[in-house]
């Protein structure tokens, strides 16, 4: 069966949406204003990975874009970073997450690019399934069958984490599902003050292969060299069947925005293809 | 050829169906032009503008999943409900978010619309501080000028020595200070207005035509339209959905008849649902007295079909409005069996390139039918130019489907308060399938 078909279309009905409309909680958002902003280029909006939360783009790659003329702002899910919903955070599905990053598109100026890491992506992929950003960014998505692969990956580097994840237990943030094994230990470290637990039923979210509707908008798909969890050969043809080819990040791992050694090549090869791909826009 | 193809199409009405218009015909490629004869986005949102039918205490009737565009959601501080000015504040937002707002041209007017040789529309605009007119032409047209802002006023016989006004002119409740004002109609707005009357005024008379049920706007806690979704979604039989609902409006707000109103003559959904709690409430504390449908006008009474009557100092017809497209000969949008001659109230079977936005009575909120609406309109006008073959087959299903109403199985109540009656999920699952036949990317 192909997950994938060009047949997905936008959803008109979309019931549960109307009967259940996501709770409201508040939200964190951070903006990283341009000093000399580069005219007619829209906002970047960044949507962080589980138990990440906004702080994971402003550490690195939010300064830099906004130094090169980017207007950028990053969002923290709810039950994540400072937003609101921590204390039912075990209760909050991806479909919650899109309510979030979709109201705070709204409160932007003009549709921004989306930039959506890990778990970030598999909702910035819902999110450009009903809205139409110029483009998005997915690095290391988990959509599609990659939830199978990287349960694999667990299974084989730390058994314990794949069946504590199988009862509902948070997989931690360990270094190597973190960063590529040669970057300091330190970045871990300090990853790992702020970081949530993550919950169980996102990580059975992440685990189901999904049904993604075809995105409104194009697609720039992110892989990287070191990344454990999502390893680039499962990424190569998830990208394929999205009709693109993804870009590679050499020598970073999993995260590489936090990666002292390689936030600036990943942030640099990122924002180039972002800028390709708006040229490319009629 | 190119100039053809090139050209704009031209959007009549910048209200929330105008909007919605630009920014799918935008989004499918088209150069546009939007003409708005106010110096200002919004309609009937726009509380105090000519044709604006919004009064000061007005919250929408339909809560907010339903009501925003599915791609642009009201903020999480908007409550359930939200009130008038929030709505224009949204309109505003969606306006800048998207870019509308340079291809609005302010104070113009459309005053004819008629079809040119070898396709395209021309159209003849009035501008509204020179007060010259011109004539250009354009690729397509639609047309989205509301259909809630020209009065209808039932004719009466006699004359009344008080004050006669429609809904369309009342803007806050100062007006009933003092005085015995009797409400005529049962609408949304006639109910708001009663429930005024019934603080504001010395004595409040509603007179309806015929009994109607009241529904109440929260249901178990979530707002009742919600609770309405989730039987629908059930694609449960119409009588089962129809039951469903008035046992929950017994449950609520009670039958009407318990609060001295006369008995429903037809089932919930056949009439144009009413949402309000007030009503209901102050009927049962007698603040609100119902009356039958007016004879006539006797000096300073107002006299009943059942021979009663009323001193009467003010009388506001919340009567409903007429479809009004005065600048479009009227057979491209023609009423034949109290229903439009359209399929699916957008496409005209008379024309390519003409569309309507706008012209649906849901049970449920406006905004997000009207987004799909003109999805499905830029979709078909896109097809005619990028994949003719699939616009043919959908030229045949315009011919085939024209006249065919989305009521979800319900027959509603023959009056021209119906004519644009849809239930808003049947409604949306027939736009679906008409915007899957027209895939075009
Ligand atoms: C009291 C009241 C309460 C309502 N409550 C709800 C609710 O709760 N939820 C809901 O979804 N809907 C509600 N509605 C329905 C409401 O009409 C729609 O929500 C919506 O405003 C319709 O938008 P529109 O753009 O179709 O028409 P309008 O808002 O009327 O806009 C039409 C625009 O076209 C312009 N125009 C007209 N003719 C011309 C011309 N010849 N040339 C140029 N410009 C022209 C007008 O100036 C106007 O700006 C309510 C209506 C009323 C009256």
């Amino acid at each position: 069966m192909p997950l994938f078909s060009d047949d997905r279309d936008e959803a008109v009905m979309r019931p549960l949406d109307w009967i259940f409309p996501s709770e409201a909680v508040d939200r964190e958002v951070l903006h990283v204003a341009p000093e000399e902003p580069a005219a007619d280029r829209p906002p970047l909006l960044f949507v962080h990975g589980a138990s990440m939360g906004a702080w994971c783009w402003k550490t690195h790659w939010m300064p830099a874009a906004a130094d090169l003329g980017w207007n950028c702002y990053a969002l923290s899910l709810r039950g994540h970073g400072n937003s609101g919903g921590q204390k039912r955070r075990h209760r909050w599905l991806f479909r919650d997450y899109v309510h979030d990053v979709l109201q705070t598109i709204a409160e932007l100026p003009s549709p921004p690019i989306l930039v959506g890491h890990s778990m970030g992506a598999a909702v910035v992929e819902r999110v450009v399934e009903r809205y139409h950003a110029p483009c998005a960014v997915l690095m290391a998505p988990p959509g599609d069958r990659i939830g199978l692969v990287t349960a694999g990956q667990l299974l084989r580097h730390h058994p314990t984490d794949f069946f504590g994840g199988l009862i509902g237990r948070s997989v931690p943030p360990r270094h190597k599902y973190l960063f590529a094994p040669h970057v300091d230990r330190r970045a871990t470290r300090s990853a790992r003050t702020r970081t949530r637990p993550l919950s169980a039923l996102n990580q059975y979210e992440l685990l189901l292969p999904d049904r993604t509707r075809n995105a409104l908008c194009p697609l720039i798909v992110v892989g990287m060299e070191h990344d454990t969890l999502i390893p680039f050969s499962a990424l190569d043809r998830y990208a394929r069947r999205r009709g693109t080819r993804p870009i590679f990040i050499p020598r970073a791992g999993h995260t590489p925005h936090l990666e002292p050694d390689h936030w600036k090549d990943a942030l640099q090869i990122t924002l180039s293809a972002v800028e390709a791909t708006l040229q490319k826009l009629p | 050829m190119t100039s053809h193809l090139t050209r704009p199409v031209a959007i009549i009405g910048a209200g929330s169906s105008g909007l919605a218009a630009a920014r799918a015909f935008l989004r499918y490629g088209f150069s546009l032009r939007v003409f708005e004869r106010e110096d200002d986005i919004g309609g009937n949102w726009n509380f105090g503008k000519p044709h604006a039918r919004v009064y000061d205490t007005t919250h929408t009737i339909s809560s907010k999943p339903f009501t925003q565009y599915p791609d642009f959601p009201m903020p999480d501080d908007f409550p359930p409900y939200p009130h008038h000015t929030q709505i224009l504040a949204y309109l505003r937002r969606y306006c800048e978010h998207f870019g509308l707002s340079e291809y609005i041209r302010f104070r113009t007017e459309v005053v004819a619309c008629e079809p040119a040789d070898g396709g395209g529309w021309h159209l003849t605009i009035r501008d509204r501080d020179e007060d010259t007119t011109r004539t250009e032409l354009f690729r397509a047209v639609i047309v989205a000028n509301g259909h809630n802002w020209s009065p209808k006023i039932p004719d009466v016989p006699g004359s009344l020595d008080g004050e006669v006004i429609h809904s369309a002119d009342y803007r806050d409740a100062s007006i009933f200070e003092g005085k015995r004002v009797l409400i005529v109609g049962a609408g949304n707005t006639g109910c708001d207005l009663v429930v005024e009357a019934a603080r504001h005024a010395d004595a409040a008379f509603h007179s309806t035509r015929r009994g109607y049920w009241y529904a109440p706007k929260f249901v178990l806690g979530k707002p009742g339209d919600q609770i309405y979704d989730l039987l629908l979604s059930l694609r449960l039989p119409a009588p089962i959905v129809q039951t469903c609902l008035e046992t929950a409006v017994r449950l609520t707000v009670g039958h009407p008849t318990k609060a001295g109103l006369p008995e429903p003559d037809h089932r919930f959904l056949e009439t144009h649902p009413v949402t309000n709690d007030l009503l209901i409430y102050y009927a049962s504390h007698g603040r609100i007295q119902p009356c039958c449908n007016i004879a006539r006008f006797d000096g300073d009474r107002v006299v009943f079909d059942d021979g009663s009557s009323q001193e009467v100092d003010l009388v506001v017809f919340c009567t409903g409005y007429l479809i009004d497209i005065p600048f479009l000969d009227e057979r491209y949008f023609r009423i034949r069996q109290a229903r439009p001659e359209t399929y699916l109230n957008v496409f005209s079977p008379h024309s390519d390139d003409l569309f309507f936005i706008g012209f649906i009575q849901p049970d449920s909120g406006q905004f997000k039918l009207v987004h799909w609406q003109s999805v499905a309109a830029a979709r078909y006008l896109r097809a005619q130019l990028t994949a003719p073959a699939r616009a043919d087959t959908f030229r045949r299903r315009i011919q085939d489907e024209v006249g065919r109403r989305a009521d979800g199985g319900i027959e509603y109540a023959r009056s021209s308060r119906h004519f644009l009656e849809v239930q808003h999920m049947d409604y949306l699952r027939k736009l679906d399938e008409a915007i899957a036949d027209l895939k075009v990317y």
